[in-house]
């Protein structure tokens, strides 16, 4: 069978800027905006999503030419909604605190459309390697986006990262220093449009500066 | 319907061989999940009830089954009954908020209470958890109900008269968690001490 999409690489690459999940597909923005509010969650959604993804894209891509077209989606949602159940409970079982913290949202990766928007782009129509590359690229990019996202909304409203205290507050006399409202849902909206701004905006410098070079 | 088997067959095997897949993972888990809940209580009774034993603590089933909540009964090392915990839940602003409240052996006094589940608005609501808020219920009469003010002046807050002061911004919390302590102390009180008796 000829290989029409794009190589495993290209797949790869894309996943991690070009293409990044958060900042130019606009996929999966549940988490992007709920669970944002520190680095701990963020990165261990990052984590959740990317077992979920890979292991759904590489079950995909082995059945591919078994898939009736009108059941695919079905298949897909069954495939994701039993890895995220298995994410769930291993969450359940070695990282208690932090699963009661994530609350509904390690669930609610089952309707994530970035997850089944690979499988139906990449893994339906490609090889099981090419599938698996993508997965994990666009994890990489969503884990990318999510830090971002937190690492600016941690640093703005308990002036930590990871959990660890930085610099400028020590104790209570930092207290009022802290933005709270950046852990709260507007600071997660904030956050998100004026990185998306800056982001596309980056994006057209680039493209501005390879039409320029090619004229 | 052969037609049906034809078309949705990788369906039926997919979805069996899921299922397998995830009952093996649940039998395999259950239990480490189970006591991960359990350990979650067992780590907050010391603190709620000074002189508990975690590991001597244990659910009162007749009591339990009798008022609808979990009760523990706070046993020391000698094996002696110190105090008691319920188990209540009830709605706040967002969700469901579950309490444990440590109460004295006569269940005279809250002894403390821990928020076990809570989804209140973070930074507000969720001040719930703090215990520079949370440790007024610390020494609190059972004798009437607790009433929550806003306010109040760090004085105030010193004296244990069943009162309670609102968070800011987060009143409605306030209100949630007071009511559930007012309820399930007031729901079992009277079993408490019948049980009490009992044991003289």
């Amino acid at each position: 069978m000829a290989n029409d999409g794009p190589t495993p690489l290209e797949r790869f690459v894309n996943g991690v800027i070009p293409e990044n999940p958060v900042y130019r597909q606009l996929l999966g923005m549940c988490p992007v905006l709920a669970v944002t509010g520190s680095m701990k969650a963020a990165m261990t959604m990052a984590a959740a999503v990317a077992f979920v993804l890979i292991c759904a894209n590489v079950i995909v891509s082995l059945i591919r030419n078994l898939l009736q077209p009108h059941l695919r989606i079905l298949v897909f949602t069954l495939t994701i909604a039993t890895f995220v159940t298995i994410a769930d409970r291993l969450l359940k079982a070695y990282m208690y605190d932090m699963s009661k913290e994530l609350g509904p949202y390690i669930p609610l990766i089952i309707v994530n459309c970035l997850i089944i928007a690979r499988c139906e782009v990449c893994a339906s129509k490609q090889r099981v390697f090419t599938a698996l590359s993508d997965a994990v690229g666009q994890s990489v990019g969503f884990a990318l986006g999510l830090a971002s996202m937190a690492t600016v909304r941690e640093l703005l409203s308990s002036g930590s990262w990871f959990g660890v205290e930085l610099f400028w507050k020590t104790g209570t006399a930092g207290e009022q220093y802290r933005w709270g409202l950046m852990a709260l849902a507007p600071g997660a909206f904030f956050t998100l449009g004026i990185l998306l701004g800056a982001a596309v905006w980056i994006g057209s410098m680039c493209n501005k500066n390879k039409t320029t070079l090619e004229a | 319907m052969l037609k049906y088997i034809k078309q949705g067959w990788l369906v039926i095997v997919l979805a069996a061989c899921f299922g397998t897949a995830l009952a093996g993972i649940h039998m395999a888990l259950k239990d480490k999940i189970a006591a991960n809940q359990l350990d979650a209580i067992n780590t907050q009774i010391p603190l709620l009830i000074p002189g508990a034993d975690a590991a001597k603590t244990q659910l009162d089933e007749p009591l339990t089954k009798q008022l609808g909540m979990e009760v523990r009964k706070g046993i020391n090392s000698e094996g002696k009954l110190v105090g008691w915990v319920l188990r209540a839940s009830g709605s706040g602003y967002a969700d469901k908020i579950e309490l444990l409240i440590g109460l004295d052996k006569t269940a005279t006094k809250i002894m403390g209470i821990a928020v076990i589940e809570q989804q209140e608005t973070p930074c507000l609501g969720s001040k719930i958890t703090d215990s520079s808020w949370n440790d007024q219920y610390d020494d609190q009469p059972t004798a009437t109900e607790l009433v929550v003010l806003k306010g109040m002046s760090p004085e105030q807050k010193l004296i244990k008269d069943g009162k309670i002061n609102a968070i800011t911004g987060a009143t409605i919390s306030s209100d949630a968690v007071t009511s559930i302590v007012n309820d399930a102390v007031t729901k079992a009180k009277p079993a408490l001490l019948a049980e009490l008796k009992k044991d003289k």
